[in-house]
C-alpha cells in the first residue's frame, strides 16, 4: 500500500482480524516468553553441556527455514492486500504461502532426521531435548497455520478472488505472522546465540 | 427456560476444580508433584505417611470425575446450539469429555492402589503412584482434541450476536495448543518436560485453571441472557 492510499483508509483504533484472536496471540506470546526463559536459565547454568550440543546445530538449514517463513508471511501479507483491492491474486499469493509452508515441514523433516541418525534424539542431552520439544511445539503452530491457510483458499471463488469475511482472512494472516515471528525467535535462541565461553 | 437448573450446573464446575485441588494438595501432598527420579523407597516413605490422605483424596479424585457432568452438559448444550442440527465438533467435544473423565477416575484409583497395602513391597507401591502422576497429566492427549473441537465450534457461529463470544473460541484453540505438552511426560524424569516440569505440569495447569475460570463466566453470562432460547 502507498502513502496515499495509507492516508486514505481510516485505520485509526482498527484492530486486525478481531479482538478476541489477540487472547490467544499475547497468550500465546507468553507462555513462549516462559519457555525462552526457561532455555535461557538452563542454558547459563549448563552452559558447558549446552554448548557442546548446540556445535552439532547446522545453521545452514535453520537459516533456510527461517528464509521460507519469512517470504511464506510476506506471501500472506500480499494476499490480504490483494484481497482487499478484490484482486484475482489472492489466491495464488495463499497457495504460495502454503507451498512455503509445506517447504519448512520438509525441511524441518530433513533436519530432525539428521539429528536423529547421529544419535541425538529427544533425550540425549539437555540442549536436544529444548530443540526437538520447542520446535516441535513450533511444528505444531505450523501444521495448524497450514490447515487455516488451506481452508482460506478454498474460500476464494474461481478466478481467484477472495470471497470470505475479511476479518477472518486479517486474523489468518495474523496467526501465521505470529508463527513465524515465533520462529525467528527460535532461530535467534536454538541456533545463533552461542555462549560467551566459547572460542 | 431453566435458568436455575444450568446455573447449578455450571458451579459443578468449580465444584470439580475444588475436590481436586484438595486431593492433591493438602491430602496427597503431591501439589507440586514428587521427582520422577524420587527412589521407590522414598517414593513408597511418602504414600505410607500419608496413607489416609491417598485413600480419601482417590475417593475425592474419583467423585470429582463424576461430579462435574453437569457441568460438561450445561457446555454442550450451548455448543450444539451453535452447531444446530447436525453437531459434529459438539459430539467430539462430548465423546473426549467422556474419556478424559476416565482416566481423572483411574487416576483416583491408581493412588487408592498404591496406598491400599501398606506392606507391599516399595517397588509395588511407587508403581502404581508412578500411574498416579502419568494419569495426572497424560490426558492432556484428549484434552488437546477437545479444546480445539471446542474451539472449532465456537468459532463456526455466525450469529450477528454469537451464542458464546469468540474470544472464548480462541481461548479454547490456544488451552488445547499448550496442553499437548503434558503428552511427553514418559520420555523425561528431569527438565521442563518431566511430570513436575515447568512446559509439561505448569503451563497445562495454569491454562487449565484460566479456561475452567473463564468458562464459567462465559457460561453465567450466556445463561444469563438466555442464550439457549435465542432465536437469531
Amino acid at each position: 500500500m502507498n502513502e496515499a492510499e495509507q492516508a486514505a483508509t481510516p485505520h485509526h483504533g482498527h484492530i486486525p482480524g478481531e479482538p478476541g484472536l489477540w487472547v490467544l496471540i499475547f497468550g500465546d506470546l507468553l507462555v513462549f516468553g516462559v519457555l525462552f526463559v526457561t532455555y535461557a536459565h538452563s542454558f547459563v547454568a549448563e552452559a558447558d553441556a549446552m554448548r557442546l550440543s548446540q556445535e552439532k546445530l547446522g545453521r545452514g538449514l535453520g537459516l533456510a527455514n527461517t528464509i521460507l517463513l519469512l517470504t511464506s508471511s510476506w506471501a500472506i501479507a500480499h494476499a490480504v492486500n490483494a484481497a482487499r483491492h478484490g484482486s484475482t491474486k489472492a489466491r495464488q499469493l495463499i497457495l504460495g504461502a502454503i507451498a512455503l509452508g509445506v517447504a519448512f515441514v520438509g525441511v524441518k523433516i530433513v533436519e530432525w532426521g539428521g539429528h536423529i541418525s547421529h544419535g541425538d534424539t529427544l533425550n540425549s542431552s539437555s540442549f536436544f531435548t529444548f530443540y526437538f520439544m520447542y520446535t516441535g511445539i513450533h511444528l505444531l503452530h505450523v501444521l495448524i497455520g497450514l490447515g487455516v491457510l488451506t481452508w482460506l483458499a478454498s474460500q476464494c471463488d474461481r478466478s481467484g478472488a477472495w470471497t470470505g469475511s475479511f476479518a477472518v482472512l486479517e486474523g489468518s494472516a495474523v496467526f501465521w505472522h505470529l508463527v513465524d515471528l515465533l520462529w525467528v525467535m527460535l532461530f535467534a535462541l536454538l541456533y545463533l546465540l552461542r555462549h560467551g565461553a566459547s572460542t | 427456560m431453566k435458568q436455575g437448573a444450568l446455573r447449578i450446573g455450571v458451579f459443578t464446575g468449580p465444584l470439580m476444580g475444588t475436590l481436586f485441588f484438595i486431593a492433591l494438595w493438602p491430602l496427597m501432598h503431591i501439589f507440586p508433584p514428587y521427582s520422577p527420579t524420587l527412589g521407590a523407597d522414598a517414593v513408597a516413605e511418602h504414600v505410607r505417611a500419608n496413607q489416609t490422605g491417598f485413600l480419601v483424596g482417590g475417593i475425592l479424585l474419583m467423585t470429582a470425575s463424576a461430579i462435574v457432568w453437569p457441568f460438561i452438559t450445561v457446555i454442550l448444550l450451548f455448543l450444539k446450539k451453535i452447531e444446530g442440527e447436525v453437531p459434529m465438533w459438539t459430539t467430539v467435544t462430548a465423546l473426549v469429555f467422556t474419556y478424559g473423565q476416565v482416566t481423572v477416575f483411574l487416576c483416583g484409583l491408581a493412588f487408592t492402589m498404591a496406598a491400599f497395602r501398606p506392606d507391599a513391597s516399595v517397588e509395588m507401591v511407587r508403581a502404581w503412584s508412578d500411574l498416579g502422576m502419568f494419569l495426572l497429566v497424560i490426558p492432556a492427549i484428549p484434552g488437546t482434541t477437545q479444546y480445539l473441537a471446542t474451539g472449532v465450534v465456537v468459532l463456526q457461529d455466525r450469529r450477528a450476536r454469537p451464542i458464546l463470544p469468540r474470544w472464548y473460541g480462541y481461548l479454547n484453540i490456544w488451552v488445547g495448543i499448550l496442553s499437548a505438552p503434558g503428552a511427553v511426560v514418559g520420555l523425561f524424569k528431569i527438565g521442563p518436560f518431566a511430570w513436575n516440569g515447568i512446559a509439561a505440569f505448569w503451563i497445562p495447569a495454569a491454562v487449565f485453571g484460566v479456561w475452567i475460570t473463564a468458562t464459567q463466566i462465559v457460561l453465567l453470562g450466556a445463561i444469563k441472557r438466555n442464550a439457549l432460547a435465542d432465536q437469531q
